[in-house]
């Protein structure tokens, strides 16, 4: 490449580049280096002063400080896990319904689906917390109809997490519907004729052929949700605050109240970044645990 | 403070306010002996009780004792129609730490004494027994207590619906009452927080707000500023001796702290039968401790409560363990 050439390319990439390190580098570096200080939010950063892995022994140790931020990352993996469990298999079954062609209203069944992903989270938090309430909640009251007790739902320490995931999952699973279906297209229909030829069941047909095909759609929805999982915010900060006993306090909420409301800057740092690194670890995991299958077979 | 963001008030600012202020309120809005700011808006603890519950129960007055509370509370509470006869609240700190807090100082304990937790005393074991016995009793329902990032929620709900009998808390809800209740806010009413079996008199805790000034301004701009709070704050700024702040205060249903303020306002603020209950303890108040790690510190003990009312810990664990992590909590916070 001649010099003139590779100015123009960076010249061209730069915009794009360039607003990518403004505001997503410079702030990871700028996270990585505050997580090995004590830093108040609400000064300067001329104020911060280095400390070491202090923070870092601080999350591992006895405290309170360790204590919370644990909860925290349990309540975050459990959250992430139930959410990734019941939104895949969901996606995929959803997505067979949808793409089926023995029935009408497919497309119908499409839009309704994606509908729910396309209303704000706030506006689903806000509605989803009346949904639940305990006494005069309209959950509660067609449980009823059918002779189910009411549920504590958002009200009890054992249930409020699991709550938040089924919002979540209402929300989602119409996306990643949509997901699973641009994989199902990708399957040529021919396998299946031979299939049929061969005499395979439609059992077989979505064990043999079906779910292995989605190896590749299913690794990116995998990764897509354990992401949006991990960044749960919306329906803590609207609906729980983190309660009751902490049990929906999830690693998002739980660093801004650390970072910015008690601005101990330098500890939510370092729990931003322990995040951050966790986030990598599973998502690492992720692709070499979906790819290795796809090798031995 | 501790990151230099609030200057101190100047020697003139600050001996009119301690002359004109009560000494709790000056006491709230200074650290170690230095004055930060002036303070306007205060906020109060009462017991709210329905009456018409009352009435069905068959209670006749307000209880003034825990022993009356108690007493109360289990008439109140019928678990047939889903009525319970105390309402605590969960999911939100203030809401869980201020009601504690005021039966705890009702009970004659304190949350912190000159920077250091003592809820090892005496008192703050009674009063987490008294948790313990609400919860364990059934005569409250943690199902029915949580709230949500608007201060609304079930803990509100149930109250404004008729399935809490009696619930503590600050003046300054009056307006959510009156908007979820309309004509049924008739039946509500307040009274000072029971007395506890260490206590002498009825009491609350109090937290008051007051305006600061940048201490990262110019001198010039901080000079403008304290003589425009001086002003705002001070006896001139209003009709018939009451301040400019005391005026907007009041015009939005908020108690005034300042002493004249007070004076000006007590017909306005005695013919308001729900807010009686409070201005009755104004004068004994205590007010809610202001130390480094405050944030911290109230979270720690709003979870120890929580697990308390959820039957996670008993009573003596609860005590046990919010002493422990407050005195790490203010330990750290203080170097």
């Amino acid at each position: 490449m001649t010099g003139r050439q590779t100015r123009s390319t960076i010249g061209m990439l730069a915009p794009a580049t360039g607003l990518i390190a403004i505001f997503v580098l410079v702030p990871m570096v700028l996270t990585i280096g505050l997580s090995f200080t004590q830093w108040s939010t609400q000064t300067g950063f001329e104020t911060a002063s280095f400390v070491g892995l202090a923070n870092f022994a601080d999350l591992l140790g006895p405290t309170s400080i360790g204590r919370d931020f644990r909860a925290a990352f349990g309540n975050t993996a459990i959250y992430t896990a139930l959410s990734v469990a019941l939104i895949l298999p969901l996606s995929v079954m959803l997505g067979l319904l949808v793409h089926q062609t023995f029935a009408p209203g497919g497309i119908l069944l499409r839009t309704v689906l994606f509908s729910t992903y396309m209303v704000p989270m706030i506006a689903v938090a806000l509605v989803w917390s009346k949904l639940y309430s305990p006494t005069e909640g309209p959950i509660n009251q067609m449980l009823g109809w059918v002779g189910i007790p009411p549920q504590t739902w958002l009200s009890s320490p054992r249930t409020a997490l699991v709550s938040i995931v089924i919002l979540n999952v209402w929300q989602q699973v119409g996306y990643f519907t949509v997901l699973a279906v641009a994989g199902l297209t990708q399957i040529p229909r021919s396998l299946y004729e031979a299939a049929l030829v061969d005499g395979a069941s439609a059992w077989m047909q979505f064990w043999r052929i079906t779910l292995p095909l989605l190896r590749n759609t299913l690794l990116f929805s995998a990764v897509i949700a354990v992401i949006n999982a991990v960044q749960v915010f919306e329906p803590v900060a609207l609906i729980t605050q983190g309660g009751p006993v902490n049990s929906t306090n999830v690693m998002t909420y739980h660093i801004r109240r650390v970072g910015i409301e008690r601005a101990q800057g330098g500890l939510g740092s370092a729990m931003a970044v322990t995040l951050m690194l966790s986030l990598i670890v599973v998502i690492v995991l992720l692709f070499t645990l979906l790819r290795d299958r796809g090798e031995q077979r | 403070m501790r990151d230099s963001l609030v200057s101190a008030a100047p020697e003139a600012v600050a001996g009119d306010t301690m002359a004109n202020w009560p000494a709790g309120v000056v006491s709230a809005a200074s650290v170690g002996g230095s004055l930060y700011g002036i303070p306007n808006e205060i906020d109060v603890y009462a017991l709210n009780y329905n009456k018409r519950l009352f009435e069905e129960a068959g209670i006749a007055e307000p209880p003034k004792t825990w022993d009356e509370f108690l007493a109360a509370a289990e008439k109140l509470t019928d678990a047939s129609k889903g009525q319970q006869g105390f309402g605590l609240i969960n999911s939100w700190a203030a809401g869980v730490l201020h009601p504690f807090a005021s039966l705890l100082v009702s009970n004659g304990g304190d949350l912190i004494v000159d920077g250091k937790p003592v809820l090892d005393s005496q008192a703050a074991k009674e009063t987490f027994e008294l948790y313990e016995k609400l919860i364990t009793s059934g005569f409250s329902d943690p199902a029915m207590a949580t709230a949500d990032a608007n201060t609304t929620g079930p803990f509100l709900d149930n109250f404004v619906s008729g399935k809490t009998g009696m619930i503590i808390m600050a003046n300054w809800w009056e307006s959510a009452l009156k908007a979820g209740m309309g004509d049924a806010f008739a039946d509500i009413a307040t009274a000072p927080i029971p007395v506890g079996p260490s206590g002498d008199t009825a009491r609350s805790i109090s937290y008051s707000w007051m305006t600061v000034v940048n201490a990262q301004a110019a001198p010039e701009e901080q000079e403008a500023a304290w003589k425009f709070l001086s002003w705002l704050n001070g006896p001139d700024s209003g009709e018939n001796g009451a301040s400019a702040m005391g005026d907007i205060l009041m015009s939005m249903g908020i108690l005034p702290s300042r002493t004249s303020d007070v004076a000006t306002f007590g017909d306005r603020l005695s013919s308001d039968p729900f807010l009686l209950g409070y201005t009755e303890t104004l004068s004994d108040a205590k007010p809610f401790p202001v130390v480094l790690g405050g944030q911290e510190f109230s979270e720690s003990l709003q979870q120890t409560l929580e697990a308390l009312q959820f039957g996670q810990v008993t009573a003596a664990d609860a005590q046990a363990n919010a002493q422990a992590d407050a005195t790490e909590i203010l330990e750290r916070n203080a170097k």
